[in-house]
């Protein structure tokens, strides 16, 4: 019963900080200069581990797939199967573990550190709203990096697929390029992108949340940091199959 | 100017404050005495409207902080000043920036050029000139308090809350600190709370000493009178003794 109302808590305190979020965003002064640090934070930083995990996404798929496609003397459908894999699935969803890992746990440190340190206190006192200085940007940054972040990501796991398919398995680059568009609808690829901004929003919003209701000095942080990335990352996987449910 | 009426604040089960009143007129230098746990900073986060009283009113001016929107509260608290036990400094910003961070969020938005005299002299006043440059986890625990000291005057606000500035400062400059806090009574009438365990600090200071003792305000009186009174808890914590009612 108990672990029942803890979660019930836990989901009131990010929804509180989402509203908050929603209600200081059109409020001045606006902190551009903050507000591309962290996009540079948590885009340009986090292009190397994204893409890496797509590239290598892309690799084994096509791998996989072809071994088993070859059975059929289906391997021509090598490419399609891959490319809408990654558009439709795969970079949004491995991407947004990425960065859950990469930045919602830092935005759970960094806040929290702050907050037993009595900084966001300071804040406060300073007639800033910690909410409106600290999270807004955070939140908006991730949400409009990771749809970015995963089109990239898109590219490189087809390309990835097509170096496996095509230099290591030896199948036909023309049919692997032909069939890896031939099937697949602008549908797929804007899914992928709106999937990609929710689970942006999900990431930031719940990573900050951790961070602000922080108790309990340097093992509150540590507390904090590990829930962020856990509660984001199940969050992701949930909130996937509805977006998916709702959008096919 | 600050007026508190039976305020009460419990953490779970562990009451903190039962029932506390007190008053601290404009222009006035109140300090704060209380064995540690006393809830000393949980009355200055009351003043400040960090914390909101389970029960009872903590009143500025006349308004009371409990029924403000939260967006009005914190336009309201430009009228406050507050130095923390240890500086809570924004690791991320300079010297230099976390001075200037209340000052650049003025509006309308004062000039560079302001900005940077006002440091330096917020600087200069608790003996840090050269260290703008440096960042907090640079300094030393007592530097680190004094530029939380610098930031809270900055904006010269009508309302400065202290707790603990001079834990450990020399005593040179905790008489830096003391003249400085004297001087912004004197020259602008701004009102202070003072929390402090440095006894010598507190009278040189105080236009009256107050003690907290479980929750409520033990005795309040002027410094003369308040280094006469006979209460025993009074003077085993003015004696330093480590025996008494307070052990």
């Amino acid at each position: 019963m108990s672990s029942l109302n803890d979660i019930f808590s836990e989901i009131g305190r990010i929804s509180l900080i989402f509203a908050r979020v929603v209600a200081w965003t059109p409020r001045p002064p606006y902190d551009v200069a903050e507000l591309l640090r962290q996009m540079v934070r948590v885009g340009v930083q986090s292009l190397p581990v994204v893409l890496l995990t797509a590239l290598f996404t892309g690799m084994v798929m096509a791998l996989q797939i072809f071994t088993v496609l070859v059975r059929f003397g289906a391997e021509g459908y090598v490419g399609s199967i891959v490319g809408l894999a990654m558009v439709r699935e795969l970079a949004a969803v491995l991407g947004a573990l990425m960065i859950a890992g990469r930045c919602g746990s830092a935005m759970g440190a960094e806040i929290g550190t702050m907050r037993v340190t009595e900084q966001i206190d300071a804040l406060e006192v300073l007639a800033t709203d910690p909410v409106h200085y600290l999270i807004v940007p955070r939140v908006w940054a991730t949400t409009l990096m990771l749809p970015l972040l995963v089109g990239l990501a898109d590219a490189v796991g087809i390309w990835g697929g097509y170096l496996v398919a095509v230099v290591v398995m030896g199948a036909n680059p023309v049919t692997y390029l032909e069939t890896s568009y031939q099937f697949m609808e602008l549908g797929d690829l804007t899914s992928g992108l709106i999937k990609a901004a929710v689970f942006g929003l999900l990431i930031s919003v719940i990573g900050c949340a951790k961070g602000f209701y922080t108790t309990g000095g340097a093992e509150g942080v540590g507390r904090a940091t590990t829930a962020a990335v856990v509660t984001a990352s199940i969050a992701v996987l949930i909130a996937n199959f509805f977006l998916t449910k709702l959008m096919f | 100017m600050v007026r508190i009426v039976g305020v009460e604040k419990s953490f779970g089960s562990h009451k903190v404050l039962r029932g506390l009143d007190l008053e601290v007129g404009a222009g006035e230098s109140l300090v704060i005495l209380g064995g540690s746990g006393s809830g000393k900073s949980v009355l200055l986060k009351h003043i400040v409207g960090l914390l909101h009283p389970d029960s009872g009113r903590v009143e500025i001016d006349g308004v009371d902080l409990a029924t403000l929107p939260a967006r009005e509260l914190v336009e309201f608290r430009r009228r406050f000043g507050m130095a923390f036990q240890e500086g809570a400094l924004f690791d991320s910003m300079s010297v230099f920036d976390n001075i200037a961070f209340p000052l650049r969020r003025r509006r309308p938005k004062p000039s560079r050029g302001d900005v940077e005299a006002r440091v330096a002299e917020c600087l200069s006043l608790v003996g840090l000139d050269g260290v703008a440059g440096k960042m907090p986890s640079e300094l030393s625990g007592g530097m680190r308090r004094r530029v939380g000291f610098a930031r809270a005057i900055a904006q010269e606000p009508k309302i400065l809350l202290f707790d603990e500035p001079t834990t450990g400062l020399d005593p040179v400059m905790t008489a830096v600190i003391d003249g400085v806090i004297m001087g912004l009574g004197e020259r602008l009438g701004t009102t202070s709370v003072t929390i402090t365990h440095d006894l010598k600090s507190a009278f040189r200071i105080a236009d009256r000493v107050a003690m907290l003792y479980r929750g409520t305000i033990l005795a309040i009186e002027e410094p003369e009178a308040f280094q006469e009174l006979e209460d025993p808890r009074i003077r085993q914590f003015l004696e330093g003794r480590a025996d008494g009612p307070l052990t």
